[in-house]
């Protein structure tokens, strides 16, 4: 395996409790603003 | 997926900006706002581009996707047994939307209108989209309940194959000249409380200008135009109550028109072919007065057409050493068995 590949295979396995607080905060944001300009 | 849970996944959507229309089953109930079934899941209409968000927001709940048929359908389910089917759609300038199926099709859904589930107020699909949704396809007994619920609920026709059968009935009793169908249509009609004894000869007769005789190859139009009119005639008194006995010379190649005009008249149709032999036909017809067929060329012509139905044969009865009354008999005995049932439009 290559490091791409072993980069890649991690982050796959990865879930939201894997990650910071404030990255999935964020990724909520991120999430709520696409659904609110979908409903606009 | 019970009342409490489906409520719970729309609050959840809703949350987080989105309001979704409940499509399938529990759209169905929505409509009428009780729950009448269970429901294995819950059908969502959603914005197309809502879907990328609403995937990970469901995954973060713990769902895995079990169906990805995008762009028609994703579906998600959770270990706790709950699955939710999303219909992605691009929406449209009546409110509705279009989803595009797999191989290229678009469904049009129309505005969403107001429902309930479990007292909670939610937007469903419109009665006449759920109507739309249920044609085209074999029917489970799910989908049937849900048409006959949404039929008596809002008072709506059905089309096929939900809507109640005509009262009446259509069969089709041919052979070759001699086989005995106007005698044996006539007993049977006898019996019947509401019974129209149909003589296809006399469709011809009619014709009073321009009529080429039904046999020659040169009458084919006539004969199409003349067997249509028949089969209209013969649906038409059956809608209205009528068990028809159809008794003339149609061949296995003029039982399309009877079948089309019973699917859409939601008649039970039937095809009897009285064949006796050769030998018993040909001194049957010829032994006939002046005003019947009584040349052997036609005949003999026209019983060949019948020797081999392909798959038409189950339904031929030969009656080469019965009497008429037996014949008839036996013709009730597996019409009652039905035997002589053309393909089912409710099938």
């Amino acid at each position: 395996m290559t490091a791409v590949e072993d980069i890649a295979a991690w982050v796959a396995g990865l879930s939201a409790a894997n990650l910071p607080a404030d990255v999935v905060d964020l990724c909520r944001d991120q999430r709520r603003s696409v659904l609110g300009a979908v409903a606009a | 997926m019970n009342a409490e849970q489906a409520v719970e996944t729309l609050d959840l959507l809703e949350r987080e900006g989105l309001v979704a229309w409940v499509d399938g089953g529990w759209g169905v109930d929505a409509l009428v706002g009780t729950q009448t079934r269970p429901h294995a899941d819950l059908d969502l209409v959603i914005p197309k581009g809502a879907v990328p968000a609403v995937r990970s927001l469901f995954v973060e709940e713990g769902f895995e996707v079990v169906r990805d048929w995008l762009p028609s359908a994703l579906a998600l389910r959770h270990p706790d047994g709950r699955e939710v089917d999303l219909h992605p759609v691009d929406p449209t300038a009546d409110g509705g939307g279009e989803q595009v199926h797999r191989d290229g099709r678009r469904w049009h859904y129309d505005k969403p209108v107001a429902g309930s589930i479990g007292g909670r107020r939610v937007l469903c699909c419109s009665l006449a989209t759920q109507i739309r949704a249920h044609v085209g396809y074999e029917p489970s007994e799910d989908d049937r309940a849900d048409m006959r619920l949404l039929a008596d609920r809002f008072g709506s026709e059905l089309p096929a194959p939900y809507g109640d059968p005509a009262p009446g009935s259509v069969t089709i009793l041919t052979g070759p000249p001699g086989a005995g169908k106007t005698t044996v249509a006539r007993l049977l009609v006898e019996d019947l409380p509401r019974g129209v004894h149909l003589d296809a000869d006399a469709f011809y007769h009619w014709i009073r200008r321009g009529w080429i005789a039904p046999w020659l190859p040169e009458s084919r139009a006539q004969n199409t135009t003349v067997i249509d009119v028949i089969a209209g005639a013969a649906v038409g008194y059956a809608q209205g109550g009528y068990d028809v006995v159809v008794d003339g010379i149609v061949g296995p190649w003029f039982v399309e028109p009877f079948i089309r005009e019973a699917a859409a008249g939601r008649v039970t149709l039937r095809y009897v072919v009285l064949r006796p032999t050769l030998d018993v036909s040909l001194a049957r017809a010829t032994g006939r007065g002046k005003e019947a067929l009584v040349e052997e060329a036609p005949i003999l012509r026209m019983y060949d057409e019948f020797c081999d139905l392909g798959s038409y044969e189950p339904f031929v009865v030969d009656t080469t050493d019965m009497t008429a009354e037996d014949s008839a008999a036996l013709v009730r005995a597996r019409v009652a068995r039905h035997e002589f049932d053309l393909p089912d439009w409710r099938a």
